[in-house]
């Protein structure tokens, strides 16, 4: 993997006292918690001086139930509580995504109205979102960041022109609708989401247009969505690249949404210029039984392999995660977690892939301060992370 | 199916058993200052309640206890340090040796340094014999006198647990605590088979004491069979006692039996089982129950009651149960209850926890878990406190009242407390 050290950058993002310096991960959460994570595990699988960032989807708090149809901002008005406060996350950033998890992502489609926008969430559930719905959401939930609301597009309308630029017009429709509502409900940090399919230019063209929005509406930060479609990567770093580049003059950061935030992926888009990735890899790869071995570039180990029934070393001896300080869980006992599949097992397990992730971004942000990041991204370019 | 093995002849099964348990001895001292693995030390006894400690190799544990149960050397959800956390205060926990001989295998917990090392708990545990897997997989076991044929229900291999082998199971696990093999039948069960169970339990006493082979750093309780039935419960009793063991346990109890006859068996075998020897009530979970049982003078419990109620989305209160699952949690700002000191309680509200707990609930699950172990230990420390002030009578009375605000009393709750010198309001 070559990787270019042209649009790479240390920025930082903050919230009020809390600070975080850029490249980033922006970890993907279930109800405003991590996955697998309980507060004080999390807590204990964070480096000190570290600020994690958290992605909150709208589909886990648009609609609580649908029964009643309790919304989350009626829960958070009537609790009289940030988000912050509810989910016991008062060290965390936390940005208002429009992400869903558990599934393959989100279907976007118009749904008859210009300011609406719907998507199918867990398989069966489809949300009609308007702009206000989510001003209103974030605003209840007092929520550092928002990301505007767009509308994606499924990869098959691409090949398109007429059915791109469409599109291109309704987002920069919905963008403005949302930045007028954002700034009528005092909407913290409002984050300007780019689309344009996977096509490069439709992407620059309209992040330049978001970047001249930006400037007039004090926005805090640039989200490019809509990728992890079904584009080859190659395509999709184009689109990231034409984006980053459109925007770096205003000096806000760009975050990419969407995509499982792995090790190769993050490089490529810290190398394109994004400063913010959206991941779950630390919880997807405990869940697959492996243990991230990212601080000493080792490929991660499969606890669960036979070999490892009699290891009584931790993980990593020089980690600092609840899972391995001082040789407290070894890996025969991770194992054996696993292997009966008690809960605890990806719980610890995922505590040290957090640990392991956030120390690696630190070394990542330390190669690009010092512009090394070539030799940084060589070792992990030959073996799968 | 499980596999049908041959029965073995009453007489024929004696003769194994006696040789295979060697020579008649002479009974062992165990308790007291004489005992290297445990000590008993009470520090105030109200009527039958009493407060002690229970000194073991690996903690002092404060009595009476409720001993999280952490089956697969883990309890279900928690992380071991979250169990040392003041507001949760774990004495000691239980594992269990079936479970563990079938996953990872004693010897390779051994290969680990032990139970303790392995699952990174510093204080003190104790391991079940395998004998409740006989009530628990039922379908998967056939008794003998040899031993438990087991089918495993993870991969179909067979295991014969006999009582030596449980013992050296339990020896390679290294917990502070080991239980001897029982022949345990369900508690609803009448006839003939209680009685074989009873006295096969005490025959195998005698092969579990023979084959343990760490009795300076492991305690060997007996456990008090017999069904429903008090000249059973008696025999037992007595049986058990005149092998002077470190400890003893009233078993196969808790199975859904009626409560009045859980609490007179209770009482009869604390009436009876010493003074200085601590007794541990199996399977009790129930946060009344617990205080029943207290008060008829048992000093340790365990139950999978406070973790698996969690995962349902139950949470242990004073009043009883809450539902966080429950349509009217979902605007509810309150903690589930306000003067908990978990860290559920501290930081959640009981919306927030409706919303973890209906829809694919792993955290949720974990934060209930912890609330609900932290109330039964908590609840045991304050019966604790209570015996040692001299209050336990008015600690009963307010617990009651809390959970039966209108003075319903079940009758067998006031019977037993009423049997055990406590008068309610």
């Amino acid at each position: 993997m070559s990787v270019k050290e042209s649009g790479a950058r240390v920025h930082e993002i903050r919230s009020g006292s809390l600070r975080q310096q850029t490249p980033a991960p922006l970890l993907v959460t279930q109800k405003g918690q991590l996955p697998y994570l309980p507060v004080p595990l999390a807590q204990r699988a964070t480096p000190q001086g570290a600020t994690r960032l958290h992605s909150l989807p709208i589909s886990d708090w648009h609609t609580l139930n649908s029964n009643n149809n309790l919304r989350g901002t009626d829960l958070f008005r009537h609790l009289n509580l940030s988000a912050k406060s509810a989910t016991c996350s008062q060290d965390v950033i936390l940005f208002l995504t429009l992400r869903t998890v558990g599934t393959d992502g989100f279907l976007s489609d118009t749904a008859g109205k210009k300011e609406v926008v719907s998507f199918v969430c867990d398989g069966s559930q489809r949300l009609r979102i308007g702009c206000k719905d989510v001003a209103d959401l974030a605003v209840a939930m007092k929520t550092d960041f928002c990301v505007s609301l767009s509308d994606g597009m499924p990869l098959y309308n691409s090949v398109n022109e007429r059915v791109l630029q469409r599109r291109a017009n309704r987002n920069e429709k919905l963008q403005k609708s949302f930045i007028r509502c954002a700034q009528e409900g005092g909407v913290n940090g409002v984050v300007i989401a780019v689309q344009g399919g996977d096509c490069p230019s439709t992407r620059r063209r309209v992040a330049e247009g978001a970047a001249r929005a930006a400037t007039l509406c004090n926005a805090a930060a640039f989200a490019i969505e809509g990728l992890y479609a079904g584009e080859s990567a190659e395509t999709r770093f184009k689109c990231v690249e034409a984006v980053t580049r459109a925007v770096h003059g205003t000096g806000l950061p760009v975050l990419l949404l969407g995509g499982s935030g792995a090790p190769w992926e993050v490089l490529r888009a810290v190398a394109a210029g994004v400063d913010i990735v959206e991941s779950d890899y630390p919880f997807e790869a405990a869940e697959n039984g492996l243990a991230l071995q990212l601080t000493s570039a080792k490929r991660p180990l499969a606890i669960r392999e036979r070999q490892n029934t009699l290891c009584t070393e931790p993980i990593a001896r020089d980690c600092g995660c609840a899972c391995c300080k001082g040789g407290a869980v070894s890996v025969g006992y991770l194992r054996h977690l696993l292997e009966v599949r008690e809960m605890s097992g990806v719980s610890l397990l995922a505590a040290h892939n957090l640990w392991q992730f956030l120390c690696w971004f630190h070394a990542l942000r330390e190669a690009v301060d010092h512009q090394r990041l070539d030799s940084f991204a060589a070792r992990f370019a030959t073996r799968p992370y | 199916m499980p596999p049908q093995l041959p029965r073995l002849h009453d007489d024929a099964a004696a003769a194994i058993a006696k040789e295979e348990d060697g020579a008649a001895r002479t009974p062992l001292h165990y308790g007291g200052p004489r005992s290297p693995a445990l000590r008993m030390e009470l520090h105030a006894v109200c009527n039958k309640a009493r407060a002690g400690t229970l000194h073991l190799p690996h903690h002092s544990a404060l009595t009476p206890m409720f001993m999280p149960v952490g089956t697969q050397a883990s309890i279900k959800g928690l992380a071991s340090f979250q169990l040392l956390e003041p507001s949760v205060d774990a004495q000691l926990i239980l594992a269990n040796t079936y479970h563990l001989a079938l996953r990872p295998g004693g010897s390779v917990v051994r290969h680990h340094g032990g139970v303790h090392n392995f699952m990174n708990w510093p204080r003190a545990v104790l391991t079940d014999s395998g004998g409740f897997q006989m009530v628990s997989l039922l379908r998967f076991s056939t008794v003998t006198e040899r031993g438990v044929h087991f089918q495993s229900p993870v991969d179909g291999t067979e295991m014969l647990l006999t009582p030596e082998k449980s013992i050296a199971i339990q020896n390679d696990i290294g917990a502070d605590i080991i239980m001897a093999l029982d022949d345990v039948v369900p508690a609803t069960t009448t006839g003939p088979r209680v009685e074989e169970a009873c006295h096969r339990t005490l025959r195998w006493i005698d092969r579990c004491d023979a084959a343990h082979a760490r009795k300076n750093e492991q305690s060997l309780f007996g456990i008090v069979q017999g069904g429903l039935d008090s000249r059973l419960r008696h025999i037992c009793c007595k049986g058990l006692i005149e092998k002077d063991l470190p400890g003893y346990a009233i078993g196969g109890l808790s199975g859904g039996e009626a409560k009045e006859l859980f609490w007179t068996i209770v009482n009869q075998c604390t009436d009876v089982l010493p003074q200085n020897k601590p007794r541990y009530c199996m399977g009790v979970g129930y946060p009344e129950d617990l205080v029943v049982c207290v008060a008829l003078g048992a000093d340790m419990f365990d139950c999978v009651y406070p973790a698996r109620t969690a995962r349902f989305g139950t949470a242990l209160v004073p009043s009883g149960l809450l539902k966080i699952r429950h349509a009217s949690m979902a605007m509810d700002k309150r903690p589930i209850q306000h003067d908990c000191a978990c860290h559920t309680c501290r930081n959640y509200c009981r919306a927030y926890l409706h919303l973890l707990t209906t829809k694919d609930g792993t955290v949720g699950a974990q934060l209930l878990t912890l609330h609900n172990i932290a109330y039964l230990t908590q609840l045991m420390k304050r019966t604790r406190q209570a015996i040692i002030d001299g209050s336990f009578e008015h600690f009963v009375q307010k617990f009651m009242l809390d959970l039966y605000p209108d003075k319903k009393y079940p009758k067998w709750s006031k019977d037993a407390l009423t049997s055990a010198g406590v008068r309610l309001l």
